[in-house]
Parts: C-alpha cells; sequence; structure tokens
C-alpha cells in the first residue's frame, strides 16, 4: 500500500537550511584546512631555514676554529715563540691508572676458604 | 514618499544591457576555462612551477688528528644597488663601510655610480659589489642599518684554514668551482657530494608557496677525507723550508716526510703557494715538485746498486776493490770511470757505500751486470708510477738497456743518466727502511660519509719485495755509518746525500747543483723516512748534500722525533 509522503513547508525550509549551514560550514573547514596547510608548511619553511642558518652558522665557526689551530696562527700569539724542552726539563712519571686505585687491597689478599657458618 | 517610475522600455533595455554584460562576461570565462583552458593553464602553471637546485656542502679535508685542513662555507658577498638608494641613509655609509671593513670612499664612490662608463646604452647600474666574504652576523648587522638597496647574496666559499700549509698536497677549487689539482681533484668524486632540488611553485612575487612543494629531494653533503698528512709536521716541514729558502736561496725545494710502511706525514714544496689565493700566485708555484720534477739523484742512488749487489751476492761486505783506477776494462773496451769526490785507494764495499766511492760503485754495478741491474733498478721504483694519491705523477726516466750507451754502466751507478722524482728516491729509500719491502706511499687514510660510515679505508699496501730483509738491515746499517752512527734522542738516523751537477743546454754546470739527503730514522715503534732535495742552492764551490741538505735532514730529524715522540730502538 502506498503511503503519500507529506512534506510540511517548515520541514522543507528547514531542510534547505541544513543544506546551506553544511555547505557553508563544509566550504569554511576546507578554507580553514588550506590554511592550516599554508600555515604549516611555512612554519616548516621558516623552521627550515632556521636549520640552514645554524648549518651555516656552525661551518663558519668550524673553520675559525679550525683557523685557530693552525700551528701557524698559534705560533703568532705567542710573543717570544715556543722552545722546545731540553732533555733535563722532561720528568718521567709512571703512569697512574685513575680508574682502578693504585693500591688495591683488594688484589692484595691472598685466598681464602669460605666462611662457614656453623650456626654455634 | 515618492513612487519611483520607470517607463517599460527603459526597464527593458537595462535588462539587455545587464544580460549582455553578464553575456561577455560569461564568454569571457568560457573562453578562458574552456576554449583556451588548457592551454592558459599550462602557461599559468609554468609561471608558477619553480625547479630550483639545492647545492650540496663540499665535504671537509682532514688531517691524520681530524684538523681541518679544507672546508666549504658561506658566505655573503655585499652590494649596493645605486638606482634605488635613498639620500637619508648616506649617513649610515661610515657605520657601513665599518661593518664590511672596506673605506667610506669605496661605498661612496659605488653609491654615486649610476651607468656604466664604458656602456654606450647607458644602462642603469643595478648592482655594484662593495664587499666579500661577510659572515653571517656582519651581515646581519648591516642589515640592521636598514639601508634601501643595499643587501647580500649568498655563496660557499672554499677555505684552507691552514693557508699555504699543505697546499700542493690538498690543490684549490678555482672560481668556476672546478677541483684543480692534489686531492680535491683527485677525490672530487667523493668530496663533491650530490646536489638536492625542490619542485614547487612560487607566487607573482617569486615567493616560494611551500603548501605546493611537490617533490624535495635534500642534497647529500660530500664525504670527509682524512688524510695521513700531520698538519703540526707539516707547519715544522715548511718552517725548515722556509729556513733553508732564506739561505740558499735555491730555485726549488722539496721535502717528503714518511713512515717507512707508505703514509705520508709531510710533503711540501719550495716556491709555494696559499690557495685560498691562488690566482695571487704563478702558475709555476702550483705544482707539486715533489711528483712532478725529475733529477738525477746523485749518490742517493747508490743505496740501489749496493743493495743489489749485496742481494745477488755478487760481492761481499769485505771484499776490496781499488777505487784509484781511473779506467775500467769492460766488454772489450776502456771505460773512463768518474772521478771520486776524493783520492781513494783500495776500499772493502762496506767503505765504498759509506765513502760513496763513484768508481767503487760502478765495480758493484760491473758485477752485477746490465740486466740485473736494470731489474733491480725497476724494482725499486725508478721509472715508474709510485701510486702516490693525486694527479699529476710523472714517472721519471729510465732507459732501458739496449739504449744504453758505452758509459751508462759507469754512470748509472752513482745516480746519473737517469731522472726520478724526490718521491720515487724517497720511495727506495723506504725499501731499505721497511726491511726490503716496497710501499706504496699513502696520502688519503680514509673517505668517510655523511653518516660517519667508513666508505674507504686506505691500508699500507704491499708492491712488492725487493731485497732481502738482511740485505736491508745491511745497508741500514751502512747508511748509519754514513750519518756517523749519529743517534738523536738515542734514537739511531741513517742517510745517503746525493750531489748533481746540473745539465744545462746539454753541459753538466759546475755552479749549480742539486743537493739532497735522503735517509731514515728507526725508532722502537716505527721507521721514518725523510728526503730532502734542494735545487740550485746559492752556495760557493760545490753545493754539496753533505753541506747543504744533511745539516737541514739532522735538525728536522730532532723535529721529528719530538714530534712523534720516538724511542730508541731495542738494539739486538
Amino acid at each position: 500500500m502506498i503511503q503519500k509522503a507529506t512534506l510540511k513547508p517548515w520541514s522543507l525550509l528547514s531542510l534547505s537550511v541544513l543544506i546551506l549551514f553544511i555547505t557553508a560550514l563544509g566550504a569554511i573547514t576546507l578554507v580553514w584546512m588550506r590554511q592550516q596547510t599554508t600555515h604549516s608548511a611555512s612554519s616548516c619553511k621558516h623552521l627550515e631555514i632556521e636549520l640552514h642558518k645554524l648549518e651555516i652558522k656552525s661551518a663558519f665557526l668550524s673553520s675559525k676554529i679550525a683557523q685557530m689551530h693552525n700551528p701557524q696562527y698559534l705560533l703568532s700569539q705567542v710573543k717570544d715563540g715556543f722552545r722546545r724542552p731540553s732533555n733535563e726539563q722532561v720528568i718521567g712519571e709512571k703512569r697512574v691508572d685513575l680508574v682502578r686505585p693504585t693500591i688495591a687491597p683488594t688484589l692484595a689478599l691472598k685466598a681464602q676458604s669460605p666462611h662457614v657458618h656453623t650456626g654455634l | 514618499m515618492i513612487d519611483a517610475f520607470a517607463s517599460r522600455a527603459r526597464w527593458c533595455s537595462l535588462c539587455v544591457m545587464a544580460s549582455i554584460a553578464f553575456a561577455v562576461v560569461a564568454l569571457r570565462l568560457i573562453y578562458l576555462h574552456v576554449w583556451n583552458g588548457e592551454a592558459l593553464q599550462a602557461v599559468a602553471e609554468k609561471n608558477r612551477y619553480t625547479f630550483r637546485v639545492l647545492h650540496a656542502r663540499r665535504g671537509d679535508i682532514q688531517d691524520t688528528h681530524g684538523n681541518i685542513l679544507a672546508t666549504t662555507r658561506a658566505v655573503i658577498t655585499l652590494g649596493i644597488d645605486p638606482q634605488v638608494l635613498r639620500d637619508p641613509d648616506k649617513i649610515k655609509f661610515p657605520r657601513l663601510a665599518d661593518l664590511a671593513g672596506i673605506p667610506l670612499t669605496a661605498v661612496e664612490e659605488a653609491a654615486a655610480l649610476q651607468v656604466k662608463a664604458s656602456d654606450k646604452t647607458k644602462r642603469p647600474i643595478r648592482w655594484k659589489k662593495l664587499a666579500e666574504g661577510l659572515n653571517d652576523t656582519t651581515y646581519e648587522a648591516i642589515l640592521a642599518l636598514k639601508i634601501k638597496g643595499v643587501y647580500g647574496n649568498r655563496s660557499f666559499e672554499r677555505l684552507y684554514p691552514a693557508g699555504k700549509q699543505g697546499g700542493h698536497v690538498l690543490g684549490f677549487i678555482n672560481k668556476e668551482g672546478l677541483a684543480v689539482g692534489g686531492v680535491e681533484q683527485y677525490l672530487d668524486f667523493y668530496l663533491r657530494g650530490q646536489d638536492g632540488w625542490i619542485e614547487t611553485e612560487c607566487d607573482g612575487k617569486r615567493q616560494e608557496l611551500v603548501q605546493y612543494r611537490e617533490r624535495q629531494v635534500p642534497p647529500r653533503e660530500g664525504c670527509r677525507a682524512e688524510l695521513y698528512l700531520d698538519l703540526t709536521l707539516q707547519h715544522i716541514v715548511e718552517k725548515k723550508i722556509e729556513a733553508i729558502a732564506e739561505k740558499y736561496k735555491p730555485l726549488s725545494i722539496s721535502i717528503i716526510v714518511s713512515e717507512a710502511s707508505g703514509p705520508l706525514l709531510a710533503l711540501a714544496n719550495y716556491p709555494t703557494y696559499d690557495p685560498n689565493h691562488f690566482s695571487q700566485y704563478s702558475l709555476d708555484t702550483h705544482r707539486n715538485r715533489a711528483i712532478t720534477d725529475v733529477y738525477e739523484p746523485g749518490s742517493a742512488f747508490k743505496i740501489v746498486v749496493s743493495s743489489a749487489a749485496l742481494e745477488e751476492q755478487v760481492v761481499s761486505l769485505e771484499e776490496t776493490f781499488d777505487c784509484g783506477k781511473p779506467t775500467l776494462f769492460y766488454k772489450g773496451r776502456e771505460l773512463k770511470l768518474p772521478k771520486n769526490y776524493r783520492t781513494m785507494g783500495v776500499l772493502s764495499v762496506r767503505d765504498i757505500v759509506v765513502c760513496s766511492s763513484n768508481r767503487g760503485m760502478v765495480y758493484l754495478a760491473v758485477r752485477l751486470g746490465e740486466e740485473r741491474f736494470y731489474n733491480y733498478i725497476k724494482k725499486f721504483g725508478f721509472g715508474a708510477l709510485s701510486g702516490y694519491d693525486g694527479l699529476g705523477e710523472v714517472r721519471g726516466i729510465v732507459h732501458k738497456v739496449k739504449d744504453w750507451d758505452g758509459l751508462t754502466i759507469t754512470r748509472l751507478p752513482m745516480g746519473h743518466a737517469l731522472a726520478a722524482t724526490p718521491l720515487q728516491m724517497h720511495c727506495a729509500m723506504g725499501v731499505i727502511a721497511h726491511r726490503g719491502v716496497r710501499m706504496q706511499p699513502l696520502l688519503i687514510k680514509q673517505i668517510v660519509d655523511d653518516t660517519q660510515k667508513t666508505l674507504v679505508s686506505y691500508q699500507p699496501k704491499i708492491k712488492e719485495r725487493v731485497v732481502s730483509e738482511q740485505t736491508a738491515a745491511t745497508v741500514m746499517q751502512l747508511l748509519e755509518k754514513v750519518a756517523r752512527n749519529t743517534k738523536i734522542r738515542g734514537v739511531p738516523i741513517g742517510y745517503k746525500t746525493g750531489t748533481t751537477q746540473k745539465l744545462i743546454n746539454g753541459r753538466y754546470s759546475t755552479s749549480q747543483h742539486v743537493s739532497s739527503s735522503s735517509g731514515f730514522i728507526r725508532s722502537k715503534d716505527k721507521t721514518i723516512v725523510l728526503t730532502i732535495v734542494i735545487d740550485s742552492p746559492e752556495f760557493k764551490g760545490t753545493a754539496y748534500g753533505a753541506l747543504v741538505a744533511s745539516p737541514y735532514f739532522k735538525e728536522l730529524a730532532e723535529e721529528i722525533i719530538h714530534h712523534l715522540k720516538l724511542e730508541p730502538p731495542h738494539e739486538a
């Protein structure tokens, strides 16, 4: 049995308004998304430029350091120049292992039989 | 309230005009979007599309301790556009000149230029260079002055922080960005890296629309090359070269220091140049003379004859020869023997080497025979490329036996009638110092990529065994005796000097000589080989190697022993 659908004027109006609203919202969302994409891309580019600038500065500093490590430059900074120490000035010292103490009492201990708890 | 009235005709005409206007717009839109849409879209895309190359940074070159020998840095070239310059900004010129490190007059002159004097078309000047090589900090300070029309362009610059030191080893990058000579050219494939690119879109002001960036391939930084060269030792050697040049004013000097196993620790020449300012030096100074120039090695070459004779057991150390006789019968002919530098009588083979007797060496060569002697010369590396990690090495000249004239057998043993590079002589001494084995000279230690992964590692490479270990040890002892058993800080040194008259206009000159000294420093851990070649020193009388080169050999040996902390060997 076929029923006739009755469409009241107010529901037609509300449907139209809803369609318009969804369309407008969709359009605004699309624009907003595009703006966000643009914004993110700009931020990325900004960071990219900053990173590039830092890399450039780092390379420049490295080259400056290298120039200052140059023996010729180092010598030019010393007014009277360097002189090699004579043999008498060189003092030999025994190598000291800084990680392990020089006197290790535990290593000097003789092997002992394990302590047995007798319970007495 | 007034009722508006419009006649029907006016209303209709207004409607028609509006419709026509809309129709024109619509037609225009149809033309732009439908009729000619594809072509116009292509034009628009072409205008927006940008392909930008991202240049890769060239890799660094480092010495054995990680000191940077060559690096790439971004610098700014500052310029001015005189057309847009504003008068009120001119009061900032003194500060600008101060920051850019140029005279104020240079800024004022550049600002006053409107057209090129030589240009007949009177085109306006839009860019005049003020300064180059500025760093970012300076540039930012200049930009902060806010002078309209003053701006900079960024470019990459190859920098050699050590200046002249190691210039011949490193080579340089010319104005076109091409690697010229040395390690720069030899390792260009690894050092130059790989450029990247960006495919993107730009707006009308040529500003990138980053959101439309389609493809981005980042550049791959060039690899880092690590050399065996020691910057401090190189400095020591170059200082010594300066001292020699100042004292003797020679045409050229070459000094090579290496480990006996091959790694080159220092290599320097005079005249030299600064690769940072290569264009300010003549092309002649760019030549790495240690590998490109040949000379007659003279008495230093006697190590070849003596080693070969001892190796082949054609003589013994104690066997004697009359070195006072001026002639020798050879193949049915009486050959005139070369003079000794002083009167000599009967000498043992040991004394022939120690006293450097020219005639004695001829006897040894004759005992060896021409073919065998020639083979040993070749085995010691003469007349062939040494395998140096650089470009421009020459082979030198060693004539085949069939091309020898009657006198060659008497001249060759004392290091005449052949031409060798200082490096070849150095490598020959290396054979003696490295227990009779010829090693390939090594300059490059390793090549490391941007992820710190070692791509290529160069290890000491054996070329061939030339003489036995025993023969090499015997010759070493003899050379130590030549050096009068000198020990520096307990470390023995040995050397053989060489003095050759230069061949000028087909005649041996009596005033121009090549003085050389090649030898070794025998320490506990390693043996260092050192060669000094001085071409045409200004010296009263004969510039004997023993008088000119040897003193510097000893001085250098002392500094090398000190720098490398070499310890005395355990004597048997």
